[in-house]
Parts: C-alpha cells; sequence; structure tokens
C-alpha cells in the first residue's frame, strides 16, 4: 500500500520524548517504521516512552541534559556511535514555557526559557550537521516552535521570542545547510493537549476565551508528531526553511 | 517568609505602595490586581520561594488575607 509517510529504513532522534509532544511525536514515528533514539533527562520517563512505541526493541534511549550546551555535539556524536549510522532525522521537541510579565524579567529567567527553546536547537543544529551525523543522502530537522511566536500576549515575550526565533534559524540553517542536503522546518502548533498545557491552566490562563478563540479544538499531540513524520519523509523533500501552523484557527 | 514579606511582593507585581495593600480588603478591590498581576506574583513566588498557586487556590481567594494564608501554609508545609 503507497505510504507517503514512511519512514522504513530511517533513524530518528527525538528530544523531549519523555512527555507531551515529544512522546506522541515518537510514538507515531515508531508506528512509521523508523528507528528512533529517545532523548530527554529523566531515564524513567523515557523508558515509559519507549514501552508506548511500536517495536520498542529496535528504538534507543539516551538521557542528556539540553541545558549542557557546549556538550551538545559530543553528545550527538555519541548518540551517533551507539546507533551505528548517522541521523536521517531531528525533531526537537524539548523546551519550556513560563510567564515571564516584563516588570520581573532577569537575566536568569530570561536564560531559563532561552537556553531550551533556542540556545539547546542551535547546538543540536551545530551537532546534527557535524560531517559524520549527516547521511549522505541528507537530513530533515524539525523543530516545535509555537503559535505564540505569531501572536502578542502579555506575559509571554521571552517565551514567543524563543519560540519566533525558531523560525529565523530554520531559514538561515535551511541555505547554510542546503550542500549537506540538510533541511529545516518548524511546527507552530496552537494548545495541545499535554502536560505543559495542564501547567498553563494553573497560570492564570482563560481556558474560555481558548476554547473560543481555537475554534477547531485543542490539538491532540499526535497530530503534530504527524506533521513531522511528513517533514521528515522524502513526500517533504522539497520542503525547507517553513513554518507549518497548527493552531486550530487560533492565529485567525 | 513573612506577611510583611508577602505584601512587598504583591506590591511590586501590582506597582503600588505595599501601605496601600491592606489584607482584609477584597483582592477585586484593586484595580490593579489584574491578569498580569497575577502572572507577576505567580513568577516571584516561584522564583523566590519554589511555591506554586494551582487553579483551585485562585478559584478560592477572596481577600489578600486569603492569598496570603495560602502561601505561608505551602510555605511550612514545604
Amino acid at each position: 500500500m503507497y505510504n507517503p509517510l514512511d519512514l522504513s529504513g530511517k533513524l530518528v532522534l527525538v528530544t523531549g520524548a519523555s512527555s507531551g509532544i515529544g512522546r506522541a511525536t515518537a510514538v507515531v514515528l515508531s508506528r512509521l517504521g523508523a528507528r528512533l533514539v529517545l532523548a530527554g533527562r529523566r531515564a524513567d520517563a523515557l523508558q515509559e516512552t519507549l514501552a508506548a512505541t511500536e517495536n520498542p526493541a529496535n528504538h534507543l534511549c539516551s538521557t542528556f541534559d539540553l541545558a549542557n550546551l557546549d556538550d551538545i555535539p559530543k553528545w550527538i556524536a555519541e548518540v551517533v556511535n551507539l546507533a551505528g549510522a548517522p541521523l536521517d532525522g531531528t525533531v526537537h521537541c524539548a523546551g519550556v514555557t513560563s510567564f515571564l510579565p516584563l516588570r520581573v524579567v532577569s537575566s536568569g529567567n530570561i536564560d531559563s526559557i532561552m537556553v531550551p527553546n533556542l540556545h539547546a536547537a542551535l547546538m543540536l543544529l551545530r551537532g546534527v550537521s557535524a560531517r559524520n551525523a549527516v547521511p549522505a543522502a541528507g537530513a530533515s530537522v524539525v523543530f516545535i516552535s509555537s503559535a505564540a511566536a505569531l501572536m502578542a500576549s502579555p506575559g509571554l515575550s521571552t517565551y514567543s521570542a524563543s519560540k519566533a526565533a525558531l523560525g529565523a534559524v530554520a531559514r538561515c540553517a535551511a541555505k547554510e545547510l542546503a550542500a549537506k542536503r540538510v533541511r529545516v522546518n518548524c511546527i507552530a502548533p496552537g494548545y495541545v493537549k499535554t502536560p505543559m498545557l495542564d501547567q498553563a491552566a494553573n497560570a492564570f490562563v482563560d481556558f474560555d476565551r481558548i476554547e473560543k478563540a481555537q475554534f477547531l479544538g485543542f490539538i491532540d499531540p499526535d497530530e503534530i508528531g504527524t506533521m513531522a513524520a511528513y517533514l521528515l519523509s522524502s513526500a517533504a523533500r522539497s520542503i525547507t526553511g517553513s513554518q507549518f501552523v497548527m493552531d486550530g484557527g487560533f492565529t485567525l | 517568609m513573612t506577611n510583611a514579606e508577602l505584601v512587598e511582593l504583591f506590591a511590586e507585581a501590582l506597582e503600588i505602595e505595599a501601605s496601600a495593600i491592606q489584607p482584609e480588603k477584597e483582592i477585586a478591590e484593586y484595580k490593579e490586581w489584574n491578569s498580569l498581576a497575577w502572572l507577576t506574583i505567580m513568577a516571584l513566588l516561584d522564583e523566590r520561594y519554589n511555591i506554586q498557586l494551582s487553579a483551585a487556590d485562585f478559584r478560592s481567594f477572596v481577600t489578600v488575607q486569603d492569598v496570603i494564608d495560602n502561601i505561608t501554609s505551602k510555605a511550612s508545609a514545604a
């Protein structure tokens, strides 16, 4: 049967695989035949994700804290070594959200958002585009950005900036890494049903207003995983430097 | 943490003088006590005291004293 999203034979690194979008993405990619490296900070949570995937024996787990920015390229080299193959794809789902009104921003709390969301993404690009990490046929990198990158949300300037920056990174990297046939794209989700959304529920977020604005409803994380699968597949071989908004209509 | 420290924190979040905050007053009486002020309070509580407020907590608050009591009981439980 014709399946344009077939990922058989592809090795894909998923960061933030411990929960939420990362976990759902890992499960979707495994169902499409990808071999995975599941990365996150919590070994026990990674094992739970592994247990939910198809062919768990096929995949690897790698515990790593992306806050160790300068160690990321070395870690990627170790992952490639462990897997015995270069990376056909990377989906960077790891990230944090936090309301940070301007009246309380500090270098510390700005960094707490920028480091996992943006700085780690840049270091990952360095790692996964290194000579030994890229297959001859090229690779596909997907960043999970946010519809917040396109919106004006009081209290979310730092978070929105970190996600908007990923769009700029993807555009520049798409050109810079073109010679290596590495494509770089972003997915910008609206409100997705994950633990991060539950966290937002405690942060004085007006869910009635959101449900009205996101008129197609709250998003299931496996929808994001399926879009990532598309961008990783050869069906998306002409797509690079782009951003795909999946927001249930919120930003309209 | 002391009640005075909490009042200072609220004043910082609301951008008003601490002397203007009276614990027996209702939160609704402060026009500055809007959602942005709440987000600021939550960011400061998290950063300074590692304390988080839940949606259920918010629903229970009527007076400033309610908020103080909730936070101090969380602090002593920690």
